[in-house]
């Protein structure tokens, strides 16, 4: 087997016995009701005492091939308002960035608490969008207002 | 003088591992007597039969070990104990004799280069008039001088601390003295790396299990760049795309060559899952 179905595998079962409070994460059902590994779906819980709190942000987690030597792609649904994401919802972070940070040792949870803390910290260094990134640096009263639109709209049920 | 026969009482000492011959007999002068010397002096069969003395106790280890891990039983008896400490306590006397014998071996060098500067100087010296140089010139006979530079050094290597360091850094020695630990506790740091060692080490249990595959390992392989284990398949593969170590805030660049087997590491997994299996088997039994 390879390492990329191995790890992948054994990501899993790491999580499924264990994980961080409020995510989850799961690979999807191919079209014949098989898993997936390559694919997963997974949801970023708002920290509490910030301005994400009360929501969990969905991301779809894109495993190539070359995994673990390679980073996974990790992407917001498209349009996702934050500094560092692009308009295409892909995250931009060092740790997810092959000549930056990545390395084949980072685990899936890492990844994912490494995301929860982008959402309110985001990187000044990084802009990959226009909107978010303007309104970070130039108007925070604005761009407080339209975080706080965009986690009710993923609030977690009541 | 016979050299052979001196060389056969260096090995009936061998019991007591005193490796401080009487030296006073080598008065060597000529060059042709002076190489004998250098070749004599420390017996090279004393060396050896050091070597194959630890080599003997590292393996009656592994064969214990062996046993004990497919003993369905678990626990380590008193008698476990016992052998693993006097196979340790025996190590530690083979290694103090190699230490000394190093020492005595350079005090042999230093004695030398004294032999050849000398022997530059008053070329003329024979067996029969180098007692008188010796007196005239004030230069101590050549034994005296091997036994005074071991003295110094020895002294020295007793304040540099050199042998407990040299315990420190010896695989076999580290081993050993861990054996009976890991078999009873294969998840838990060991008591001397606790301080130092903060790598590897998760919510107080050391993981058995690869970085890269995350499956327990098999053949572990350790990086004398920075410490960090992987499973030897993986690594050789990683290494094929890169030689930056995979772990997350590691700097160190690593070869091949840089990775050796981790007996310590490949202990703890088969003591891991040895008792695993006698969990399991005794709460079987419970059910029954
Ligand atoms: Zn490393």
């Amino acid at each position: 087997m390879s390492l990329c179905r191995t790890r992948l595998q054994e990501e899993r079962k790491q999580w499924r016995k264990d994980h961080p409070f409020g995510f989850y994460a799961k690979p999807v059902k191919a079209a014949d009701g098989s898993l997936d590994l390559t694919q997963w779906t997974a949801g970023i819980p708002g920290r509490s005492n910030t301005l994400w709190q009360g929501a969990t942000y969905p991301v779809t987690i894109y495993f190539p091939e070359e995994y673990p030597s390679k980073p996974p792609r990790v992407k917001f649904p498209a349009g996702f308002y934050h500094p560092n994401i692009y308009p295409s919802g892909t995250v931009c972070l060092s740790i997810l960035n092959e000549s930056q940070d990545w390395r084949p040792a980072i685990t899936l949870k890492q990844i994912v608490i490494g995301i929860q803390e982008l959402l309110d910290s985001p990187n000044p260094n990084s802009p990959a969008q226009e909107p978010a990134w303007k309104a970070y640096s130039k108007d925070k009263a604005a761009y407080e207002k339209k975080v706080r639109e965009q986690a009710k709209k993923y609030a977690n049920a009541m | 003088m016979n050299q052979e026969e001196s060389d056969e009482l260096r090995i009936e000492n061998l019991p007591e591992l005193d490796v401080t011959p009487d030296i006073s007999g080598y008065v060597p002068l000529h060059r042709d007597i002076l190489e004998d010397f250098q070749k004599t002096a420390v017996s090279k069969r004393v060396e050896k039969s050091l070597e194959e003395e630890i080599s003997y106790i590292r393996k009656a280890t592994d064969d214990h070990i062996k046993a004990i891990l497919s003993n369905q039983e678990s626990g380590l008896s008193d008698m476990d104990h016992y052998f693993f400490e006097n196979n340790l306590k025996a190590l530690e006397s083979l290694m103090r004799a190699q230490n000394d014998l190093q020492i005595w071996r350079n005090s042999v060098d230093e004695t030398k280069k004294l032999i050849v500067q000398t022997s530059f100087e008053e070329p003329d010296y024979t067996i029969e008039n180098f007692k008188d140089y010796s007196e005239k010139s004030g230069n101590p006979e050549f034994g005296d001088n091997i036994m005074s530079n071991y003295a110094v050094y020895a002294q020295l290597h007793q304040s540099e601390g050199t042998f407990s360091n040299k315990l420190k850094m010896d695989e076999t020695y580290h081993y050993l003295k861990n054996v009976a630990f890991i078999l009873a506790r294969p998840e838990d740091p060991l008591p001397d790396d606790v301080a130092d060692d903060e790598l590897a080490i998760s919510g107080g249990k050391v993981s058995l299990r690869d970085p890269l595959s995350l499956e327990y390992y098999r053949e572990p392989y350790v990086s004398l760049r920075c410490s960090h284990i992987f499973e030897k398949d993986t690594i050789y593969s990683h290494l094929s795309n890169s030689n930056l170590c995979p772990v997350s805030g590691c700097d160190a660049r690593i070869s091949r060559r840089d990775l050796k087997p981790d007996t310590i590491m490949s202990l703890r997994v088969k003591a891991f899952f040895m008792l695993e299996k006698s969990k399991n088997s005794s709460s079987n039994v419970d059910k029954l």
